[in-house]
């Protein structure tokens, strides 16, 4: 069985740094990004088991990207990662269609475990 | 052209070259300085980073670039952007390679510059051990400090500080006296009990501090916020107020009744608001009555309550009747904006006589408030809104 493929769309080096080591040492493949418009074309073409995306980028916002993702049917699982913390905000990303929501500042450990929970049945 | 201006022309070509060429290297050298700075730092996040994944706590490590200010960013940024576990372990190590103490040394320095890094620097890092020295920090003459201290104070969220950062209140220009408030919500419940003592002091901030209260939303404010109400500081009672719509009680209602009478409109209008938070049915007539109120916000904020409170709405269809024109055209507003008026006219072709014959009294009554363009543009015909502002109820049309 492949690794699971997942997605890091992050323009912050430090986090995108810790996600993409912290799931790379825990067995899953990772491509990162750091640019809402080269997310977009890189999930448009790739298929992925999840994506982490961030909400403010260069480029496009996380939630306009997921957005057209939908629109275009892609369906892969997205757990948003933003520093935007308001409650609406976490209402609205869950209505565009996130499957969950990961406040900055984060615990390295409960993102993982929020991962495995998301790709259970998909190895490692 | 002659000899001596030929030479000047040429000696001005000279000189522009020269300082064209001097600004283009100075900006290569620039550019190179900035990307050597760029590598660098992102040598040292994916250091650090590999270090925080890899469990690798060890000081020695870290101390081989501790005097480093870049290498010190990159664990600010580090420090900002994790939480739990490992945010606890980066931070001892910071404490171990002597950086949190050589900023509280720097928080007593006499260059001012230096104490504002200081004090980013430990809002940051918010070590619970620097407490005593950030509450010295809140008396600094520089405001960025006390404000960065303040910040720092909240991130640890120690309620014994909470005192300190209150006391130091009053020592502050109106901006500062702002972001200390903004720290003290970051505090959250544990910060009220001190804040709620605090409005019955002389403190000259009691309004930021009720308007605090009632961001943090902690019932445990309550009974200080009804007494706040008695106050003969205009702003306070109107920040009292309007905190008790989120952190009152039933038991605030009858106080925030009472405030519909206040002589201070802005008192009236926040009450208004915050007893349609409570949904308490004692508040209906009063607010009935403050649809006749002299001010206009007054006006609008009760019946924008009423329309929150049940059996509200049906007072504010009746208030449509009223023979105050400004308190019909308050329910009529309402009316509009709150969505009732848009499924009346929803409900103007059922064919049960029960729905439709109040949504066609509504909608009349609406029309003859002055609101027939609304419903023109939710696609009744114009002639039938004519009709509808001249017909009397028993005349109304049988169906759309």
């Amino acid at each position: 069985m492949s690794r699971p493929r997942v997605l890091i769309v992050e323009d912050e080096r430090v986090v995108s740094f810790l996600l993409t080591r912290t799931l790379e040492a825990s067995g899953y493949s990772v491509t990162a990004c750091a640019d809402g418009l080269d997310a977009l074309e890189i999930g448009l073409g790739q298929d992925f088991d999840l994506v982490l995306l961030d909400q403010r980028m260069p480029g496009l916002l996380g939630l306009e990207v997921l957005q057209r993702w939908k629109a275009a049917g892609r369906e892969f699982p997205v757990i948003m990662v933003s520093g935007i913390t308001g409650e609406a905000d976490v209402i609205r990303a869950l209505e565009v269609g996130a499957v969950d929501y990961i406040r900055k500042p984060f615990s390295i450990q409960e993102v993982l475990a929020r991962v495995k929970v998301r790709l259970r049945g998909v190895a490692p | 052209m002659s000899g001596p201006i030929r030479i000047l022309l040429i000696s001005l070509a000279g000189i522009f070259i020269l300082a064209a060429g001097s600004l283009f290297v100075l900006k290569v050298a620039r550019r190179r300085q900035r990307g050597r700075r760029v590598r660098r730092k992102n040598r040292f996040i994916d250091m650090v980073g590999e270090l925080v994944v890899q469990g690798e706590w060890n000081a020695r490590v870290f101390r081989r670039y501790a005097t480093d200010a870049l290498f010190r960013e990159v664990l600010l940024e580090y420090l900002r952007m994790i939480a739990g576990s490992d945010r606890d372990r980066l931070m001892a190590v910071t404490r171990e390679i002597g950086m949190v103490s050589e900023y509280v040394a720097d928080l007593r320095s006499g260059d001012k510059n230096e104490r504002v890094t200081a004090a980013e620097a430990l809002s940051e890092i918010a070590d619970p051990e620097t407490l005593t020295d950030l509450v010295f920090a809140l008396s600094d003459s520089v405001p960025e400090v006390r404000v960065q201290a303040a910040a720092a104070l909240a991130r640890i969220g120690d309620s014994r500080a909470v005192k300190s950062l209150l006391a130091a209140m009053d020592q502050q220009d109106d901006m500062s006296a702002q972001r200390l408030a903004d720290a003290l919500y970051g505090f959250g419940s544990v910060a009220v009990q001190e804040a709620a003592r605090y409005l019955s002091s002389p403190g000259k901030y009691r309004p930021l501090i009720a308007r605090t209260l009632g961001l943090i939303g902690d019932i445990k404010a309550e009974e200080a916020l009804i007494q706040a109400l008695d106050s003969s500081d205009q702003s306070l009672r109107i920040r009292a107020a309007a905190a008790l719509g989120r952190a009152g009680t039933p038991r605030s209602v009858p106080y925030l009744l009472e405030m519909l009478g206040d002589d201070q409109w802005e008192v009236r209008a926040q009450a208004a608001t915050a007893v349609g938070k409570r949904l308490d049915q004692r508040a209906v007539p009063w607010l009935k009555r403050a649809l006749s109120d002299d001010s206009w916000w007054v006006r609008h904020n009760a019946a924008a309550s009423l329309v929150e409170i049940p059996s509200g709405p049906d007072a504010l269809r009746l208030a449509l009747d009223h023979p105050d024109p400004y308190a019909r055209d308050a329910a009529a507003a309402v009316l509009l904006s709150s969505g009732m008026a848009g499924e009346a006219v929803g409900d103007l072709t059922s064919d049960d006589p029960l729905v439709r014959n109040p949504a066609m009294d509504l909608v009349m009554k609406l029309v003859r408030a002055g609101k027939g363009a609304f419903f023109i543009n939710e696609g009744v015909p114009p002639e039938m809104v004519n009709q509808l502002h001249h017909a009397g109820q028993s005349h109304l049309p049988a169906n759309f």
